[in-house]
């Protein structure tokens, strides 16, 4: 290579190299290589040239044009390179700033416990029912063999609307009897809803909800409301339980049980825990709805939701549920 | 019922600790509440007599007493009232402690020394009687320890009967189930009856309303000594149990009642002026009853009467006018069987609460009351003196007409049970129980309940009583065989989506509001509609049935506002009440879902303008609760009491009201004080309801063409209207019509507004063509200029 071609490369290297952005790189690659370049005039000079030098002064000059499109073209994938990185670190966002658009609100935790039940004894064959939560005194008691006066009466106080013609229902248990009295066995319904006494502490709320259950077939046993309701509680609470099925009184069931957990199997400490109350239909009661006694048998039975829901979510005082404070419900979302 | 341990024991031998004895008892139905010691511990404190009295030198209410404590004679300083020189009471001597904590210390109180502390019932946790010093009995033994005294090593034991265990008010009762509990012998004996002397007189009884009571007895005791006093252990038993004691004769009637169950009444004879009458009270009739009330008896409550009128509301309460006093000498026991129909419903009546009512309510064993009569009146004699005179017994009506005879089959237990329960345990419960048990085939049996058993009378209540002595926990738990459909899946349970779920979505929470409102605001929200109040509301708050469910969502967000939580979304569902004379007991229950909401539009947001909701956010809420069913709701400008005229809306669909929505009215400006007013919406639930499975069309794949439409309409004319014009035209190569601008501005003339409509056309077979689209566009200003007055913007 002549010392002249040593300088142009030199030189061109050096340019090639300064060029900074991709036009200028551009520029540099017509002033050499172009129509008019440095290397292409040399190329056309060789004409020019003895034709014994000819050959050997080609061979330079087009190993010089290789050489410096190739660092062009490395050039140029470097500044393509960088000019991304430099658009992308322009567009970048501070991904640690909140997002935009409405937050969901959430379900009552009442209502969630109450779906959670109806799901699992939907599984289960019941079909979910509902009545009216002002009652007359006969779905509410007399139906349910609770004459008037009766003390037992006194185990639900009651508020009456309308001189005592009409009350609000004190239980679940009036579905029922209207649940019976439009149609025969086989039935199996739960029902959901509000139910109200006239009670109000930490542990009373003037207002609460119940789940009602019923099932009537011709040969329904109290092992079976047993079983149904061990595996019931287990599915609601997703665990192994220990329960206690203990006799108590309830006018519209013979025989009548409380069932309470074994809080050390639910994981909430030591002590029994009553969450509902059962028992086989009391004859009185199927024949009170148009149901043969002596040819079909059931069990019923009621629970609070809210008492299952106190023990699932941890409240510990019922009125909670009511004030519907934003701080309360937001835990539900 | 308050059961000691103690007193059960007399009763039952049992080789269980009182734990287990509870558990039995709960496991037997019989649920045991609480268990607590009878007494404190009362180390330190013995009985001492004041031998001396004297004056304080410093202090006007101080006594400085000389007192025997038995090893010693110690100076104690007291302030009670009725301290004096030879009473016996309680002395907490130094080293004790008393409930309260506090120490007892030899002290100076004024200078003057004092070792020790003379005690009130209620300073030894044994009452709440903290009147004065707790007066002993003068036979009470100097020295000795007050817990020896008072046999205090006790338990109490807290047991909530349910209504239908009458039998159970008593301790013969409670044992009896703690005796077929643990298999125990139950000896049911009664003391020998003493004798009665005929010469002692007593008033003929009777019975007029033989109806209410099966029973009623008397036996006079003569001569008692009426400064007598209870023994300390009568005492001490009705302490435990709760009940006060009063004077000798009306402390063993109690006590006979908590020992076999029969309540019972103590008469002064002496008061008493002729024959005594078991009839119903004549309209006038009044009483003064024990406790210094004055009663206006009502027409046919029953009561025991003498020639005077009413001295008893029959098993309810005694007259003061024959009570017995200090001066009694001669005392009328009575023991009476009223049926519980005789009392039913009268505590409610009359406002007054017994334990006798108590019983009676749940009925009382119609075979006692001569045992009861014995067993009191001997105990008169033992501790008052006097002579017992005889016994007399008068029937009415027995409570059973004819005996109780129920079948019981073994079969019919088994499939009640899901189980068979072998013969001879059920013989043996029922029998342990006090049923007479005859067997009148291989698997079937004639029982007869116990008289105190008012709650047997159907085989199921058998079947119970096998089973409860059997043990629940015994019983097997089956799942059963019994094939159903499955159910029909009524309510949201199988939806994809809930009402509420839409909402959820849209920011809202859900409130669980009562149910029952207070009557100033909800008749502001109702304009006076008329509600249904409760006979016995709880609070001043909760008193009207709601007619809108607005009432417990404002109260939710007033409640969340006063929490500076401004921007609040809620949601309810549940039943409103409204008289409609068509409906079930006169009244529409119907089911509804209502929602408010209130501040920021928007949660706040770095990069989001704030801005306060308003018509348009609720309505578009709405919107959505409807596209969740496939339905187009119809808003039009109509007025409620509870809405701001300007921005408020009645909701149709399908041509049927369905709902409200709307601004809250200024008129409750007052109410909520610097509070911008929510937005509220209020939807029947049916309306709401996904009732229609959906049915599929094919999408077009032809090119849709887009025209829009610059009007020019009168302020008047709403942008509905103009909708309408264009859907009336059924016009099926619409696909959709919507509002893309609203605009106002002095380049209109006064009184008009712009309106821009985008229209897309599109038919399912062909390309559409512009002459076709230009066709209907002209039909569509045709009829805007007919019907709307509008122009095209620019014409």
């Amino acid at each position: 290579m002549t010392s002249e071609l040593e300088q142009l490369r030199a030189r061109a290297v050096s340019d090639i190299a300064a060029a900074e952005d991709l036009r200028a790189l551009d520029a540099e690659r017509v002033t050499l290589l172009g129509k008019k370049g440095e290397i292409t005039a040399r190329l056309k000079a060789l004409g020019a040239l003895p034709a014994e030098e000819r050959k050997s002064a080609g061979a330079a000059i087009n190993a010089l044009k290789r050489e410096l499109a190739e660092a062009i073209e490395t050039r140029r994938h470097e500044l393509e390179e960088r000019q991304f990185a430099e658009q992308m670190a322009r567009e970048s966002v501070d991904v640690t700033l909140p997002g935009r658009g409405e937050t969901p609100g959430a379900i009552h935790p009442i209502t969630l416990t109450r779906r959670r039940i109806e799901a699992l004894f939907v599984q289960r064959g019941f079909e979910i029912v509902e009545g009216p939560e002002i009652e007359d005194d006969y779905h509410n008691f007399e139906a349910l063999n609770v004459p008037p006066d009766h003390p037992a009466r006194a185990m639900q106080d009651t508020f009456y609307l309308d001189a005592g013609r009409l009350l609000l229902r004190t239980h679940t248990s009036p579905v029922q009897i209207r649940t019976m009295e439009q149609r025969q066995p086989p039935i199996r319904v739960i029902a959901p809803g509000r139910v109200y006494r006239h009670d109000s502490d930490r542990t009373h709320s003037p207002m609460f909800h119940q789940v009602e259950g019923l099932y009537v077939a011709e040969r329904v046993s109290f092992a079976e409301l047993r079983a149904e309701l061990q595996s019931f509680l287990e599915a609601f609470f997703d665990t192994e339980l220990k329960l206690r099925f203990r006799p108590s009184y309830f006018p519209f069931t013979e025989p009548s049980a409380e069932v309470d957990i074994d809080g050390l199997s639910l994981g909430t400490g030591s002590g029994w825990m009553e969450v509902l109350g059962c028992g086989m239909v009391h004859p009185n009661v199927l024949e009170a709805a148009g149901v043969d006694a002596s040819r079909y048998t059931g069990y019923a039975f009621g629970m609070g939701i809210e008492r299952l829901a106190m023990l699932r979510y941890g409240v510990t005082d019922l009125r909670q549920f009511y004030n519907n404070d934003l701080r309360m419900l937001a835990q539900f979302a | 019922m308050r059961i000691s341990e103690q007193w059960l024991r007399e009763w039952v031998h049992v080789d269980a600790d009182i734990e287990a004895i509870g558990e039995q008892l709960t496991m037997a139905g019989l649920e045991v509440d609480a268990m607590e010691s009878a007494a404190p511990d009362l180390t330190g404190v013995v009985i001492g007599e004041v031998m001396a009295c004297e004056a304080h030198p410093d202090a006007d209410k101080l006594r400085v007493c000389q007192v025997d404590i038995g090893s010693a004679r110690e100076q104690i300083v007291c302030g009670a009232p009725n301290v004096a020189a030879g009473v016996r009471v309680p002395v907490a001597t130094v080293g004790s402690r008393l409930p309260s904590g506090m120490k007892i210390k030899a002290a100076k109180l004024r200078g003057v020394a004092s070792n020790g502390m003379l005690c009130s019932a209620a300073e030894l946790g044994l009452s709440n009687d903290a009147g004065g010093l707790w007066l002993l009995p003068s036979d009470a033994p100097v020295g000795e320890a007050l817990a020896e005294y008072l046999n205090t090593p006790d338990t109490i034991v807290e047991v909530d009967l349910t209504p239908n265990r009458g039998d159970c008010l008593s301790m013969r009762g409670i044992a009896r189930e703690v005796a077929v509990a643990f298999g125990a012998n139950f000896a049911d004996t009664e003391a020998p009856a003493p004798a009665g002397d005929d010469g002692i007189a007593a008033p003929e009884v009777v019975i007029e309303a033989d109806d209410l009571c099966a029973a009623y007895a008397v036996r006079p005791v003569a001569n008692v000594d009426p400064r007598a006093g209870s023994p300390v252990w009568v005492r001490e038993y009705l302490r435990r149990a709760g009940i006060r004691s009063i004077n000798l004769a009306v402390d063993i009637g109690n006590y006979v009642m908590l020992d076999i169950g029969q309540p019972m009444h103590a008469f002064d004879a002496a008061k008493l002026v002729g024959d005594i009458r078991v009839r119903r009270a004549e309209a006038g009739e009044s009483i003064t009853t024990l406790d210094g009330q004055d009663v206006d008896l009502l027409a046919d409550t029953l009561v025991i009467a003498d020639d005077q009128g009413p001295v008893a509301i029959a098993g309810m309460i005694g007259g003061q006018r024959t009570a017995v006093d200090e001066h009694t000498r001669n005392v009328l026991f009575e023991a009476a069987c009223f049926t519980p129909a005789a009392v039913a419903g009268q505590g409610r009546r009359y406002k007054i609460h017994t334990d006798s009512l108590h019983r009676f309510e749940r009925g009382v064993d119609p075979a006692l009351h001569r045992r009861a009569l014995n067993r009191a009146s001997a105990l008169l004699v033992e501790f008052g003196g006097g002579v017992c005179g005889a016994v007399t017994t008068v029937a009415g009506q027995p409570v059973w007409a004819e005996e109780r005879r129920i079948e019981l089959r073994a079969t019919q237990l088994a499939r009640l049970l899901g189980q068979p329960i072998p013969s001879d345990f059920i013989e043996a419960a029922l029998r342990g129980l006090g049923a007479s048990c005859e067997r009148v085939a291989e698997q079937a049996w004639v029982v007869v309940p116990p008289s105190w058993r008012y709650d047997l009378s159907i085989e199921a209540d058998l079947v119970e009583e096998v089973a409860r002595v059997y043990g629940y926990d015994r019983l097997i738990a089956e799942a059963g065989g019994i094939a159903l459909p499955p159910a029909r899946v009524g309510g949201t349970l199988l939806e994809a989506t809930t009402p509420g779920e839409v909402l959820r979505q849209r920011g809202y929470h859900e409130a669980i509001t009562y149910s029952f409102v207070e009557p100033a605001l909800h008749a502001e929200l109702t304009g006076d509609a008329p509600a249904l109040a409760l006979d016995n509301p709880i609070s001043d708050q909760m008193i009207e049935m709601r007619r809108t469910l607005w009432a417990g969502l404002l109260g939710a967000w007033a409640h969340n506002s006063r929490r500076q939580q401004s921007r609040v979304r809620l949601y309810e569902q549940g039943l409103r009440f409204r008289p409609e004379e068509t409906a079930e007991n006169g009244l529409a229950q119907i089911d509804t879902v209502a929602g408010l909401i209130a501040g920021a539009a928007a949660p706040a947001h770095w990069d989001v303008a704030g801005r306060e909701v308003d018509f348009f956010d609720a309505r578009g809420d709405v919107e959505a609760l409807f596209a969740r069913c496939g339905r187009v709701p119809q808003f039009q400008a109509a007025s409620h009491p509870a809405l701001h005229p300007g921005r408020s809306a009645r909701i149709h669909v399908d041509g049927r009201a369905v709902g409200w929505i709307g601004q809250l009215s200024p008129n409750f400006a007052r109410r909520y004080k610097g509070q911008s007013l929510p937005y509220l919406f209020e939807l029947d639930r049916v309306a709401l309801d996904a009732s229609e499975v959906v049915r599929y069309e094919t999408p077009s794949d032809q090119p849709r063409v887009a025209r829009d439409l610059a009007l020019v309409v009168p302020e008047q004319v709403a942008v509905g209207d103009l909708l309408s014009v264009v859907n009336d035209l059924n016009e099926p190569l619409i696909q959709s019509v919507d509002v893309f601008d609203v605009f106002r501005g002095p380049e209109l003339e006064a009184g008009c507004k712009s309106v821009a409509l985008s229209l897309i056309f599109q038919d399912k077979t062909s390309t559409l063509n512009d002459d076709t689209v230009d066709l209907i566009i002209t039909s569509i200003t045709d009829a805007l200029r007919a019907r709307c007055s509008a122009r095209l913007r620019g014409e």
